[in-house]
Parts: C-alpha cells; structure tokens; sequence
C-alpha cells in the first residue's frame, strides 16, 4: 500500500523512533486530559442549542478531583435568567450516587447525561426529581422547558 | 534488527488505522448515532492537538482551534461526502484554522525564539524533570531538524501507517512527496542520533 503512493517504507527503527518521538511529546506537551471532554460538551451544546446555567453554588464540585473520596453529600446550584437548579449528590460507596434535585421551571423530565453520550431521564414531579442510583463520574443536566429554551448545566462529578 | 517473531510491517491483516476508525465512528453518526460523535471526538483529538501545536499555536490557541474545528465538522456535516475522509478534513481545518490564528498572534505578539513553536517546547531545564534520559535525546536531535521536518514528524508520530493520505493532505504536500521528506527527516535524525554516543538503539 506504501509503494503505491511512492513512500519509502518504514522499518522497525523508524517505527521505534516514532513510538519515542508520540511518548515524548506526549510528556512535554501532551494535549490537556480534559480536551475532549469539553469538545463533546460544547458539541452537546451546540445541538440542542441550549443555554448553559451558571454555577452558583459551591464551585468545588467542579474541581474535585477523581482522586478525593467522594464520600460526602454535595449541594450545587445552576441557574440560568429563568431557571433554577439544585442537586443534591449523595455517593452511596459502592460506585453509585443518589441525586435528588428542585427545579423553577416547568419541565415534565430531567436528563442525567455523560460526556460518553449516554444519559438517563427522571421524571419531575412538582419541581422535583430523583435518581436513585446513578454511576459515578463526570454528568451533567438537561432540561427541555415547554416552549423555552433547553437549559444545559456545566459538567459535574457525582 | 527483524526477526521471525516480530510481525512484518505493513501486512493486510493491520488493525484498523486512525482513519479507518474515524471515518466508521462518523459514518455511525451521520446513521444518527450521536454518541459516534463523541468517539470521534476521543480518537482524533490528541492528533488534532498535535497539528495545532505543530503549527504554531500556543497551548491556549490550540485547545480553542481544535474545539472551533469540531463545531464546524458539525455544522457542516453534510459537505463531507465521504465519511472515510473525516479525518482529512478535520487535519486540514486544523492546521489552516492553526495558521491563521497563529499569524494573527504573531502580529500582536514578538516571538523571540522565531520559531514555529512559541518556545514552551524548546529544550530548558523543565526538560530534564519531565523526560528520561533517551527522550531528552531524542528530543534534541528533533529540534536540530528543519521546522519542516520536525511539523511532519511530531504529526506522523501520532496517526496509523496508512493514514499518510491525510497527513499529505495536511501538510500540502503532493501525496507522493510525503514518503521521502519523511524519510529524509527520519534518516537525519537517525544519524544525529547514531553520532551521539550516549544514544542506543532498542
């Protein structure tokens, strides 16, 4: 296939060479572990064309790190010119987490979303909704108010 | 030094390339499986951070070119006509987005080193807490190397073999000139490597 195209091909001390070369860059001048993270967010919003809330409240949930033991109830605020939305992540130890969250806006489910794609919805019930036990990890929420625009929380670690 | 036990280079039953994955996982998208986009988006970022560098983007510009390329991929799905190409056209989006911020950071900013690479890469004293003892050489027999040599090198070092179509592409070269500039590079490298006595080959 190489010498179709006129291209010398590699041997084994050239491939060595490069596998050195992709490691070395990659120490010096890796690209950030969190780049495609917020590719796929900002591509989310995008498409849903929504309107990213605020973080409010405590804005250590977006900084702890995976390394913290995420043993320990959290409350964070979102909030948008129209919305309202506070969750509340209660890790139950074994890898998965209770979310119990209030809304201030109509909307008849809320979505729990990853930054792999996948998502679960949970139905809100007088402006409050629960998910009962949800993986771990990186989410963040969608809300489809009727007639409104889609509110997209930033990414949050449960 | 080949031997019986290690695979020959280049045989048909290679794994996949980075372009062959790419252009599946958005082949799926298009069918209207968006978490296919975010495989995408996992593959092909790292290279894609490797061309803006290559390019002459700071680390800021480079994470911002990247994310402004995927928007558009998005936005203009449609032109594409053949999904095995995506990762062609990510590349060659990347890198004009990359000279063209580049160019405008250039005019605004003195850049003393003149380099294509705003200096965070060169060789200083950071160098020999990060890198071992063999990458710090090699990483100084690259930067002796033409900027050309060592754009084309830091980008072939992060696709598949037989993606060299797109890496062609991405640098504006005629598809059958990549191979011997390639070559040429790699060939000086190796000798500035073989002279230095500290290098073994592994």
């Amino acid at each position: 296939m190489s010498d179709e195209l006129g291209l010398a091909p590699l041997d084994e001390v050239d491939m060595r060479l490069l596998e050195d070369l992709r490691e070395t860059v990659d120490r010096l001048d890796p690209c950030p572990a969190g780049l495609p993270d917020r590719v796929k967010f900002a591509l989310t919003v995008q498409a849903l064309q929504a309107e990213v809330a605020e973080l409010i409240g405590r804005p250590m949930a977006l900084t702890r790190g995976g390394d913290e033991e995420p043993d320990q109830t959290m409350t964070v605020t979102f909030s948008t010119d129209s919305v309202s939305i506070m969750v509340t992540v209660g890790p139950a130890g074994d890898g998965t987490a209770r979310v119990d969250g209030w809304l201030t806006c109509e909307a008849d489910e809320v979505q729990l979303a990853r930054p792999d794609g996948t998502s679960e919805t949970a139905a809100v019930r007088e402006g409050r909704f629960v998910f009962a036990a949800v993986p771990t990890g990186p989410a963040y929420l969608v809300v489809h108010p009727p007639g409104e625009r889609t509110v997209i929380t930033p990414t949050f670690t449960l | 030094m080949l031997t019986d036990d290690e695979p020959d280079v280049g045989l048909a039953d290679d794994p996949p390339s980075l372009g062959d994955r790419a252009g599946a996982c958005f082949h799926r998208y298009r069918e209207g499986q968006d978490q296919a986009l975010g495989e995408l988006v996992d593959l092909a970022t790292p290279l894609l951070w490797n061309v803006a560098r290559a390019h002459g983007c700071d680390r800021e510009q480079a994470e911002d070119v990247v994310q402004d390329v995927w928007i558009r991929l998005v936005d203009r799905a449609a032109d594409i006509r053949d999904s095995g190409a995506v990762l062609g056209w990510l590349v060659v989006s990347v890198k004009r987005e990359s000279w063209r911020t580049a160019r405008v950071s250039r005019r605004t900013t003195y850049d003393p080193t003149g380099t294509v690479d705003p200096g965070e890469t060169e060789p200083g004293p950071e160098v020999a807490t990060i890198l071992t003892e063999r990458q710090q050489l090699l990483w100084g027999a690259v930067n002796e190397l033409s900027e050309r040599c060592r754009q084309l090198l830091r980008i072939v070092a992060f696709c598949d073999r037989p993606d060299y179509d797109e890496i062609s592409a991405a640098l504006s070269m005629p598809r059958g000139s990549i191979g011997p500039t390639r070559g040429r590079c790699l060939d000086k490298l190796r000798q500035s490597l073989a002279a230095d006595e500290r290098w073994e080959d592994r």
